[in-house]
């Protein structure tokens, strides 16, 4: 089982990126939330593929701030293009 | 009412990162994209609205603002409003109302939870008011500092 800060991990040691890992020391709330949630098609080791799912439903919300309200995400993905020799 | 965020199937178009999902409005799928992440520390993650979408009516509308964002009027309150406005001008009004919507805009900024909406409302057929004025299309923006414009 990865989450999705195994796949930042990850790609910075693949691709030298720089993508932000945890703590996330100084990062918005939310975003350290989402980099606590399980991958459900990538695991460590595997190839990365293009759409990464990350685990969220109904049970599992993932909230996401929305003015003084919220939007309940149940299900997210990560998106990662890795075709060009650009880096993030 | 059921709001629901499902993956969507197409990467970046560049080289990077970044998050996507899909907000279920009405049963409509509504499809918002991050940018790529390399400012997340200092941007947070912005989500914006890949594609115009239609999606139920401006009430159906003003009610998921309501629910979700705390929005100051729900679409009972928005009849019972126009109800009070006289002829000639309550009748197009109602419909506009209940005309269906197109979203436009959809901005979410995870960071400083400010947002922006934006959507088109085309009544069919066109609204003709005292016969001089005739409106085919409205536009709404309502952002998180609570103001409204119709642009």
């Amino acid at each position: 089982m990865a989450i999705v800060n195994d796949l930042m991990v990850y790609l910075n040691g693949k691709f030298s990126w720089s993508l932000p890992t945890l703590p996330l020391a100084g990062f918005p709330q939310f975003v350290a939330t989402l980099w606590n949630r399980v991958t459900t098609n990538w695991s460590q080791g595997a190839q990365v593929p293009a759409v990464v799912k990350i685990a969220v439903d109904s049970s599992n919300p993932l909230i996401i701030p929305m003015g003084g309200g919220t939007v309940e995400a149940v299900a997210a993905s990560i998106l990662v293009q890795t075709g060009s020799s650009h880096s993030p | 009412m059921t709001t629901t965020l499902v993956a969507t199937t197409s990467p970046p178009a560049t080289a990077g990162v970044s998050v996507s999902a899909t907000i279920l409005f009405n049963n409509n799928s509504v499809t918002i994209n991050s940018q790529s992440i390399t400012d997340l520390k200092k941007n947070g993650l912005v989500f914006s609205l890949t594609n115009p979408l239609q999606m139920g009516t401006f009430l159906d509308l003003v009610d998921w603002m309501h629910g979700q964002l705390h929005f100051p009027l729900t679409g009972d309150q928005v009849v019972a409003y126009i109800a009070e406005v006289p002829e000639p001008f309550e009748t197009p009004l109602q419909s506009l109302a209940h005309a269906h919507v197109t979203l436009t805009v959809l901005n979410i900024n995870t960071k400083t939870s400010l947002y922006q909406v934006a959507a088109s409302i085309a009544p069919q057929p066109p609204l003709n008011i005292l016969d001089i004025l005739q409106v085919t299309a409205i536009g709404i923006q309502v952002s998180s500092a609570g103001k409204s414009t119709s642009p």
